[in-house]
């Protein structure tokens, strides 16, 4: 393995190169950690339910709490109506997020959400989803987004201006937090580990002196391991608040 | 990378090498070539993942949750029944020992007012069953004083007469006189 802190993040075939028409459908070992995350989550959540206890045993526990908690945050952000129509997609996108960041804390693992094409795909998705159903539901008043009530008319043109920038740059600022998160993360991770067996080669006191940077990649190990929930919680949060724009465009 | 080696070989000439160039020194979340490979597995997965949430999963849970609801609710209301029930009972059985303690007194103050009664008109009876006997009696004693009181002149002539026989025989009447006038 390379020194090289960028080379977690290469994408390399397991596969021989796959091509269904025009699109690379190449198995990667990007493609198996999005598909092991799917795996490992669905097969929890089945085998946690398999027997729908009255009294839940810790398994159970564990898949009722996690629907509680997604339930709890989509119904606080976008009410009961939002409950209806956006759970699954909430529940998907968040669980989908936390294996893949949780499986990606494994040493010489892959983190699907170290990609900016995978997060701004789930960012656009929401963003794309927003809209159509905003519009579709809401018709013209949807742009009532855009005007926010009370704003004295001298100012008007500049909220709304910065309303409908803002709008637009949700997706970009969604899927970068993310990324730039799991990202820097494993960045900082890999420096400070990367300095332990170089310290230790060196000899003499330097080697005395590796326990250092060990220290240090444990304790970020912790920090990131919060990062990894917290960042698929944040982004199934926003999620929430975005998609209740689409349901009450009124401020 | 041997693996990845091994991988481009398998490719052989398809230009495989330079779509998954891991190994080409730029930053991979940047080249686009990896996009689509990328884009590909996530939807599959994604769709896959919420397939199974939405349609298996999900439903499972939430049916699971509503039914404990739905017990611990039906549970607390048979409770809250039975404790209403309890309570009620308690308030008829409360009320049915005032009205047994009501009963009774009334019929101990009835009884009492009888036995009353029936002693006073018994009382009454014998006063004057006793006052009539006490007058019969004065007027049965009034009776035989008036009868002795009337015998006793007659009785006074005879013994004046039988003394005055006796001390004066036939002759001596101025004696006769004296003695029956002192009589």
């Amino acid at each position: 393995m390379s020194n090289d802190p960028i080379h977690q993040f290469h994408i390399n075939p397991i596969s021989p190169p796959i091509h269904l028409g025009a699109i690379d459908a190449t198995f990667t070992n990007a493609s198996l950690f999005m598909v092991a995350g799917v795996a490992v989550a669905s097969g929890f959540m089945a085998w946690a339910m398999r027997s729908q206890a009255l009294v839940p045993n810790r398994a159970q526990s564990v898949a009722e709490i996690g629907y509680s908690f997604i339930h709890g945050m989509v119904k606080d952000a976008a009410g009961e109506e939002g409950v209806k129509r956006f759970f699954p997609f909430v529940f998907t996108l968040f669980t989908f997020i936390f294996m893949a960041n949780m499986l990606g804390m494994f040493p010489y693992w892959f983190a699907p959400t170290s990609q900016i094409i995978v997060t701004a795909t789930m960012a656009l998705m929401v963003f794309f989803t927003v809209l159509i159903i905003g519009i579709a539901k809401n018709g013209a008043k949807f742009l009532k987004l855009f005007v926010p009530s009370g704003v004295p008319i001298y100012i008007l043109p500049f909220v709304v201006l910065i309303e409908i920038i803002s709008f637009f740059s949700r997706p970009l600022s969604h899927a970068v937090r993310l990324w730039a998160n799991v990202l820097a993360g494993h960045l900082v991770l890999k420096v400070f580990a990367g300095f332990v067996p170089m310290m230790a080669a060196a000899g003499g006191i330097v080697a005395i002196g590796s326990v250092l940077p060990l220290t240090m990649t444990v304790a970020l190990y912790a920090l990131e391991f919060l990062v990894a929930f917290l960042q698929a919680y944040v982004f199934a949060l926003l999620t929430c608040i975005y998609l209740n724009d689409a349901l009450h465009p009124g401020h | 990378m041997a693996l990845q080696e091994a991988a481009q070989h398998a490719a052989g000439a398809a230009g495989a090498a330079a779509e998954h160039g891991g190994e080409t020194g730029g930053f991979p979340p940047f080249d686009p070539a990896l996009f689509a490979s990328q884009l590909f597995w996530f939807a599959l997965s994604f769709i896959a993942l919420y397939v199974i949430m939405s349609r298996f999963v999900l439903p499972k849970v939430g049916a699971t949750l509503a039914t404990r609801a739905g017990t611990i609710e039906g549970d607390l209301d048979q409770a809250a029944q039975k404790s209403a029930q309890a309570e009620s009972a308690r308030t008829a059985m409360e009320k049915a020992v005032a009205k047994a303690r009501a009963d009774a007194r009334a019929m101990v103050d009835a009884a009492r007012a009888e036995v009353q009664a029936k002693l006073a008109a018994e009382q009454e009876a014998a006063e004057v069953r006793i006052a009539d006997r006490i007058r019969t009696a004065e007027a049965r004693v009034d009776m035989a004083k008036q009868k002795a009181l009337s015998e006793v002149p007659g009785l006074a002539n005879g013994l004046a007469q039988d003394i005055a026989d006796r001390i004066a025989p036939a002759g001596a009447a101025p004696a006769r006189q004296r003695v029956a006038g002192e009589a």
